[in-house]
């Protein structure tokens, strides 16, 4: 009886499940909305009054922008480290990207791009995701001189910013300083975002492709063969004619 | 495609990202019968071509006369208003021979877009007097709305989606009951 009775509250009282379709043409930002939406915060009282959450999302960064102040005049040197290297994002696909996104720098706060050498790659990311949430306090950072061979310690991983080689000891003794750090790169103003999540850096949503070939999903393999090709056919065609 | 699931405003939400490319559009009417809430995002970015606007009016008109969008509540999402703030510069005009959107006022790009051939309302009457970022669905049962706003920085995102996914457990609940009946 009891079973009948919680089976009528629950199927009275279960959300409801609604699914929605999100299209339009390409380029539209489709993608990007779907990110947004889902670091989204609806809890926020009051739709359709943007003022009134602008005002209090200004509170919110004003007071992260006090600690930070306070924390680059402590040790200036690693905060400028933390700002340029994210690496355990870079795990984060919405999809598989085209590596040639990853050159691209859409967001200007993430210069970083790790250099990965084939079959390493797997490995790489694996450490990543387990040992590279640094702590502020705790990061060592140690630049090679040029032209040194590269070491990888037990828990250090090699990474090139721009040309140098910083190796970062990283100790993951928890992460609370994650929503400050992330605050600090962001110049843009956000709206509505739920406490301590940010979206997926831009550069790493790319086109949603069709999927009828796996060549085409993976990596645009298939797409950057056909682009090459195409660039190098017109080029010696237009060489061709300039040279008659 | 890219799915994302969320929960908010007492329902949860499985939403469908697909493909936009000329290739992917056919596609998209193979789902109508299986949602509920649509959203049609479209770019408004002063670098973009009139001409684009006016296809993805093309094929909004074409899902709204989708015969399994009946009653299904429809966002119209007007992308990346962040870039509107910037001005325009105005280098290489003369090669550039593509009508731009440039700084169309968003209740312009509305009555153009939402003009309709079939018997909806002006957009005037959709967004009433207000010209900002965050518009009011229109009348009491419209299932049609425009709303503004930039995924990049999530401005008019939340209002936009809440509107929608209320309206989209509304759906779930009327063919819930008429399910039981």
């Amino acid at each position: 009886m009891f079973g009948l009775a919680s089976g009528f509250y629950d199927n009275y009282f279960v959300p409801p499940e609604v699914s929605c379709l999100i299209v339009g043409l390409n380029d539209a930002g489709k993608t990007a909305l779907l990110e947004r939406v889902k670091v989204t915060d609806f809890t926020v009282p009051g739709p359709s009054t943007g003022k009134r959450i602008a005002i209090q999302k200004d509170r919110n960064i004003s007071i992260v922008n006090k600690t930070m102040v306070e924390k680059i005049n402590e040790n200036p040197v690693q905060l400028q480290k933390v700002q340029t290297k994210s690496p355990s994002r870079r795990r984060r696909f919405a999809c598989p990207s085209p590596g040639s996104y990853n050159q691209l720098n859409f967001d200007s706060d993430e210069e970083t791009d790790l250099v990965d050498s084939g079959g390493e790659s797997k490995v790489h990311h694996r450490e990543l995701s387990k040992e590279i949430i640094i702590e502020l306090p705790s990061v060592n950072v140690t630049v090679s001189p040029p032209g040194s061979p590269n070491k990888r310690t037990s828990n250090g991983i090699e990474i090139s910013v721009m040309g140098d080689n910083h190796v970062f000891n990283g100790n993951d003794n928890g992460s609370k300083d994650n929503n400050t750090r992330r605050e600090i790169g962001s110049d843009e103003k956000e709206y509505d975002v739920k406490a301590g999540k940010k979206m997926l850096p831009l550069r790493l949503i790319r086109p949603t492709r069709e999927s009828h070939s796996p060549l085409n999903n993976f990596h645009g393999t298939k797409f950057l063969l056909t682009q090459y090709l195409n660039a190098c056919m017109l080029n010696a065609y237009f060489s061709n004619k300039k040279s008659e | 495609m890219n799915l994302g699931k969320i929960e908010a405003c007492g329902a949860k939400v499985r939403l469908m990202d697909l493909g936009g490319t000329v290739k992917m559009r056919p596609l998209w009417e193979r789902y109508y019968k299986d949602v509920h809430a649509i959203t049609f995002v479209f770019d408004v970015s002063p670098s973009c071509e009139v001409s684009k606007l006016m296809e993805a009016r093309a094929y909004y008109r074409c899902m709204c006369d989708d015969e399994s969008l009946r009653g299904v509540p429809i966002l119209i999402f007007a992308n990346k208003t962040d870039t509107r703030r910037l001005k325009m510069v105005d280098d290489d005009n003369d090669e550039n021979t593509s009508l731009l959107i440039g700084d169309t006022s968003l209740l312009d790009i509305a009555e153009l877009f939402l003009s309709p051939p079939r018997g909806l309302k002006t957009a005037t009457e959709f967004l009433g007097e207000s010209d900002t970022h965050s518009s009011d669905c229109c009348g009491e049962n419209g299932n049609i709305s425009m709303f503004a706003g930039s995924a990049k920085t999530g401005e008019g995102v939340a209002p936009a989606f809440d509107w929608l996914i209320r309206k989209g457990a509304d759906r779930v609940r009327q063919l819930r009951k008429s399910d039981d009946i």
